[in-house]
């Protein structure tokens, strides 16, 4: 246990710190500069958040890693509840269900989903941890029994759901019935597959659950909001993670065939021209709204007007005149890079290549798994956070509702990041402890 | 651990991430950068074309007689005009309708709107407290117009955030009763005024009611808006009106500061105007909005909505009087509003005018207000012309052709009619008769018979004729302008009493090539030049032509010409000119109504008078004419009789009393072969076969100073219809100038006595 106060002054990583609190400086210049057109103070608002997030990461910080580790599990079931109830009664907003209203604030659970799979993923993967990395059977664990009554439940649920979208191509021949009933009979066998195993091994519960799976649940619900940014954030840090726990390269080849070979399938033997246009505005529900050729054209504008200087505080027209939308969300950093330039896009970004290296600093000496892992999770998190914010906003990737961390105006995403770093905070001071533990 | 390979390849993910961002930033701001600031400027740089105004037209004595009054053109952008099924998806969200729903209420609501309904129509009924604060919050916080939330049972109706009519506007309703909203019943309905609720139909139906129009003209009037802008120009203000009147143009501004006519504008333009209305309507011209054909062939220095000159000088001096467009800039806001100034100030600086606007130059003419307005008060009879010249110079002094259109209502505002009335005008007002039709001259052609034949020799002043009325050669006769013989004449007598016989005379010794060589000297047969488009010629008809058309060149041929018929005609211009070279002593000026060209007061470029030629006559020959005209107006002259005209009593005590001595020419055009008997008066001859009445007249005839022809079509005797009016026009601009010179010394005297 952590008595002295010496010895955490001293263990503090300072630079994460101050990385930290200068990216949420500029976030409240930044929209200080917005708010100019607008008539409430969004600058103000962002900083109160910003005190109120850190006395929350504080608290992470100085938790006691036991106590941290108790918390993780009830942690991840309620962010599961919360995203289900968001399903159900959720406010919505462009088109998607994301927000829950709390009176108070609207919170987005999917954010706070992000920590709590990260925490989940860690804490499963310092314990499963394969000594000569994942097989594929290992990821998927294909023979644990609620596996094929979940894939029934989840092909009666999509047919229910999306009855009009599947009716066409499921009825439209004999022969897509004839298969059906062979799937059908595969399932079956499956399934008498699961329980025949399970009487022979007995009940073990890391048998019956995968890595794969603590993702997938809540990735399927915020799928389902429409939320594919989040659907994406949320599975990358399982892709970082499990590639860096190790993935044997057979495994890999086979599941990156598999699912290559899925997606193909799915898209030219099944879904009908219209159906595919369906799914497209399924996956983004703004582009039927404006275009979001118009987003893209308008941040490039914004940035590349900026030059090397910036046209100044508060003068950025593409902002100002609101020929750049969502310019104070998911565009930020483009109103940033317009009234601040080469020079001030330069420097956040290496702000947030100085953030991410720092985690993985933490990371790589941290003292146990556990540890290891978190920092690792929360550091890519961050890092695809950024990445993909940025490659769009610089008009590299499709526009995806992404917020860019801690500049973003958003109280739910910035506690999600001051989060990630708090966990690397802690991280860091609990190492020392976990090696006289050990 | 074994772990240090994946933090290395963690680290170096993270450092090319990164670099590749950071290469794209440095592309974009550095290498891209400048066409990017490009871009982003051209996002808020709008630039707008400001319009010059046409050059003024004065009169010789420098009174106005065109210049531009200031206008209001309602303009649309059709990209701008309110959508109201956004708005109508975010009031009504609380409610959860479906799309097709909303849809459906939006259309009943578009046509309430159409037909103007004002009363609220009901959208939703019964919704219960909460719904009934959250919408009224939506309304406030979003400021939805046209929005009422009456409680069911008291039917009081929640304000919305400002109020409909101007007036209540502008008594601020105090902050308590604006939320005056449902708190206490249960209940509420939700009711939309369709003509406060933004969309278009409403917008149109304001328009309607603003501008007194009727549904279908105004969807005529958006439909010809739409073609000229093309779908291209939705973002361009198109315009929808031009002239929408000072009173219209209030109410409609009225209604734009409150906010429910979005994507419509008000822009300030210059109309032309002409002062006299239809004073020398013919000179000046109008202006008319160039045509689509125009447009592509004036290689973008006209655009929609300019005016170009139609006619008269308006025509032939559009490039003088035509200034160029300047070009503004201003600062737009993504939805195309026009932004503060101070703030327009702060993006572009001082230089918001990129070129500014040039004003067309100023047209100074030769015409005097005063005679040109006598003149269009002297004519009598349906149609006809007068010219008068400076025969010194060339100048036209006052030119009018009846009958006269006001081009004020040509180019006004529902010019339509006045268009349709016009053309379908039997008597032709269009057409300028001075200059733009041409007419057998008849006996005001006989001088110049005369000259000819005396510079060739033929005759002399003192040869005499024997006149029996009639004259034959081969087997054909012709008629004297007299039944009974005028006797023996000489060229004197000829010319003072228009005996015909004498002219077949001198037709026949002439003939035809030598009698139109002497025409032509004199400036028949081709435009004199004048500086107004679409002049006709005339006809002079020679040998080479009838041999062409009927295979020979007969004498009888000129006989005819020798007195103004036949074949030959000239324009009421050409014989003031060619008189105007007989009055002057042998020069031909081309004649000008433009004297002066300037800018601002400063003289730019003056047209002196311009000589088109010498004629080749002594100038004793010359003398003779004119004693012989200046007695047509003396005993025994054709114009004699009017000193005891008893419809022209001024005019006949006048010439009874001037010391003035003035010539003249009367003359009597056959428009059709009349049999052997002559009708005893014109009025028992149908209008279109009627004689054409000619007069011309200089004056003084010793040292001519102004030379005015008349004609009246199918006017009749010229002695009776044409004479009396071209005598008045010389009695005024005697009268005029009698005063000028009284006026005159009297000024010097006034400032010697100063002194």
């Amino acid at each position: 246990m952590l008595i002295n106060t010496y010895p955490l002054r001293s263990r503090l990583p300072y630079g994460l710190i101050i990385v930290c609190f200068a990216l949420m400086g500029i976030a409240v210049v930044n929209l200080a500069a917005a708010t100019r057109v607008g008539a409430t103070a969004l600058h103000w608002v962002h900083l109160l958040r910003c005190a109120v997030a850190c006395g929350i990461g504080a608290v992470v910080v100085l938790l006691p890693a036991n106590k941290l580790r108790q918390l993780i599990w009830p942690c991840y079931v309620l962010s599961l509840m919360l995203l289900v109830a968001v399903l159900v009664a959720g406010v919505t907003v462009n088109g998607a269900q994301r927000w829950v209203d709390l009176k108070v604030t609207r919170l987005q659970p999917s954010e706070l989903a992000k920590i709590s799979v990260l925490l989940a993923l860690a804490t499963f993967c310092a314990k499963d941890w394969p000594r000569h990395g994942y097989t594929l059977s290992r990821l998927i664990r294909i023979w644990a029994l609620w596996r094929p009554i979940a894939v029934a439940a989840a092909a009666v649920g999509a047919v229910w759901l999306k009855y009009r979208l599947l009716r066409d191509a499921l009825l439209s021949s004999w022969l897509t019935i004839a298969a059906a009933l062979l799937l059908l009979l595969l399932w079956g066998l499956w399934l008498a597959g699961c329980i025949h195993l399970l009487l022979q091994r007995g009940w073990r519960w890391r048998q019956q659950v995968s890595v794969v799976d603590l993702v997938a649940a809540p990735a399927a619900l915020v799928f389902m909001q429409p939320d594919l940014g989040t659907t994406l954030l949320l599975l990358a840090p399982l892709a970082c993670m499990v590639l860096f726990c190790g993935v044997r390269i057979k495994s890999a080849l086979l599941a990156g065939l598999l699912l290559a070979g899925l997606a193909v399938g799915a898209w030219y033997g099944l879904l009908q021209d219209y159906q595919k246009r369906r799914v497209y505005s399924l996956l983004q529900p703004q582009s039927d709204l404006r275009g979001s050729g118009y987003h893209a054209a308008q941040s490039l504008i914004a940035i590349g007007s900026g030059k090397w200087m910036g046209k100044g505080f508060g003068e950025g027209t593409q902002t100002q005149l609101s020929f750049l939308p969502e310019s104070r969300t998911d565009f930020v950093l483009a109103l940033w890079a317009e009234e601040w330039g080469l020079f001030g896009s330069m420097l956040v970004l290496a702000l947030f290549a100085l953030l991410v290296i720092q985690m993985l600093y933490i990371s790589q000496h941290a003292a146990d798994r556990f540890g290891q892992l978190l920092a690792f999770g929360a550091a890519c998190l961050v890092f695809w956070h950024v990445i993909i914010n940025v490659g769009m906003v610089l008009g590299l990737l499709p526009v995806v509702g992404a917020a860019l961390p801690f500049l973003s105006y958003g109280g739910t995403s910035l506690l999600l990041h001051v989060l990630a770093v708090s966990l690397c905070v802690h991280v860091a001071l609990w190492r020392q402890e976990a090696d006289d533990i050990v | 651990m074994n772990k240090q390979r994946s933090y290395s390849m963690a680290y170096g993910v993270v450092a090319l991430a990164f670099a590749a961002l950071a290469l794209r930033l440095l592309m974009l701001q550095v290498v891209w950068g400048s066409y990017y600031r490009q871009r982003s400027e051209s996002n808020f740089i709008q630039e707008q074309r400001v319009s010059h105004t046409r050059g003024h037209v004065f009169d010789a004595t420098g009174q106005l007689l065109v210049d531009n009054r200031p206008a209001y053109d309602l303009y649309v952008t059709f990209a701008l005009l309110p959508k109201g099924l956004p708005v109508l998806r975010q009031l009504l969200a609380p409610l959860h309708y479906s799309t097709q729903r909303l849809r459906k209420i939006y259309q009943r609501i578009q046509q309430a709107a159409a037909h103007g309904l004002r009363e609220p129509m009901v959208v939703a009924v019964g919704l219960d407290a909460t719904l009934c604060n959250v919408l009224q919050q939506h309304v406030l916080s979003r400021g939805i117009r046209g929005v009422l939330l009456k409680t069911a049972s008291r039917s009081i109706a929640a304000l919305v955030q400002q109020n409909v009519t101007p007036i209540s506007r502008d008594q601020q309703l105090p902050h308590s009763q604006q939320h005056l909203a449902v708190h206490d019943s249960s209940e509420c309905d939700l009711h939309v005024q369709p003509l406060q609720f933004p969309s278009r139909q409403a917008v149109w139906a304001q328009l309607q009611d603003f501008l007194q129009l009727s549904q279908q003209q105004l969807q005529a009037q958006l439909q010809s808006a739409k073609r000229r802008s093309g779908r291209a120009a939705r973002f361009k203000p198109t315009l929808l009106l031009a002239d929408v009147g000072f009173a219209a143009q209030a109410r409609i501004q009225s209604a734009m500061s409150l906010g429910t006519l979005a994507g419509v504008s008000v822009v300030k333009a210059h109309k032309r105007r002409y002062i006299h209305g239809e004073l020398a309507a013919h000179v000046l011209g109008f202006v008319n909005e160039v045509s689509l054909q125009e447009l592509k062939e004036s290689n973008g220095s006209y655009f929609v909505g300019h005016k170009v000159g139609r006619q008269g000088i308006e025509q032939s001096y559009e490039r003088v009087l035509r200034g160029a467009d300047g070009v503004r800039r201003i600062v737009v806001d993504a939805r195309g509003r026009r932004l503060e100034e101070s703030r327009q100030q702060a993006l572009l600086g001082d230089v918001r005018v990129m070129w500014p606007p040039i004003a067309g130059l100023d047209l100074q003419l030769s015409l005097n207000l005063a005679l040109q307005r006598y003149v269009q008060q002297a004519f009598v009879g349906k149609a006809g012309a007068v010219v008068a010249l400076d025969p010194n110079t060339g100048y036209v002094l006052a030119m009018a052709s009846f009958p006269a259109y006001n081009p004020n209502h040509v180019v006004g505002r529902n010019n339509a009619p006045v268009l349709r009335q016009l053309s379908t005008d039997p008597l032709k007002p269009w057409i300028n008769r001075a200059i733009q039709s041409h007419y057998p001259p008849a006996s005001v052609f006989k001088p110049i018979v005369a000259l000819s034949a005396l510079g060739q020799g033929v005759i002399t002043a003192q040869d005499k004729q024997w006149c029996g009325g009639q004259f034959t050669m081969a087997r054909n006769t012709w008629r004297c302008v007299k039944q009974r013989s005028h006797g023996w004449v000489d060229l004197n007598t000829a010319l003072r009493k228009s005996c015909d016989v004498y002219f077949y005379q001198l037709g026949k010794a002439l003939g035809t090539d030598l009698l139109a060589k002497g025409a032509q000297q004199l400036g028949f047969g081709r435009v004199s030049g004048i500086d107004l488009p679409q002049e006709v010629a005339g006809f002079i008809p020679n040998c080479a032509y009838y041999r062409k058309r009927q295979g020979y060149c007969a004498p009888g041929f000129a006989i005819n010409s020798s007195i103004g018929q036949g074949d030959v005609t000239a324009t009421a211009l050409q014989l003031a000119a060619a008189y105007a070279a007989l009055a002057n002593g042998g020069t031909v000026y081309r004649p000008q109504v433009v004297r002066a060209i300037s800018q601002a007061g400063q003289l730019h470029k003056e047209y002196a008078p311009e000589i088109a030629a010498y004629i080749d006559a002594k100038p004793e020959d010359l003398a003779v004419i004119r004693q012989a005209l200046s007695q047509v107006m003396q005993r025994g002259g054709t114009a004699y009789g009017l000193r005891w005209n008893p419809n022209w009593p001024q005019l006949a005590k006048w010439l009874r009393t001037t010391k003035l001595s003035m010539g003249a020419k009367t003359g009597t055009g056959q428009v059709v072969r009349l049999g052997s008997q002559r009708p005893a008066s014109p009025q028992d001859v149908p209008y279109k076969q009627r004689d054409h009445a000619w007069f011309v007249g200089f004056a003084p005839s010793h040292r001519p100073e102004i030379v005015v022809v008349v004609l009246v079509e199918h006017g009749g005797w010229g002695s009776q219809a044409a004479a009396p009016i071209g005598c008045d026009i010389i009695r005024a601009w005697s009268q005029q100038q009698q005063q000028q010179a009284q006026a005159q010394p009297a000024q010097q005297q006034g400032g010697q006595h100063a002194h």
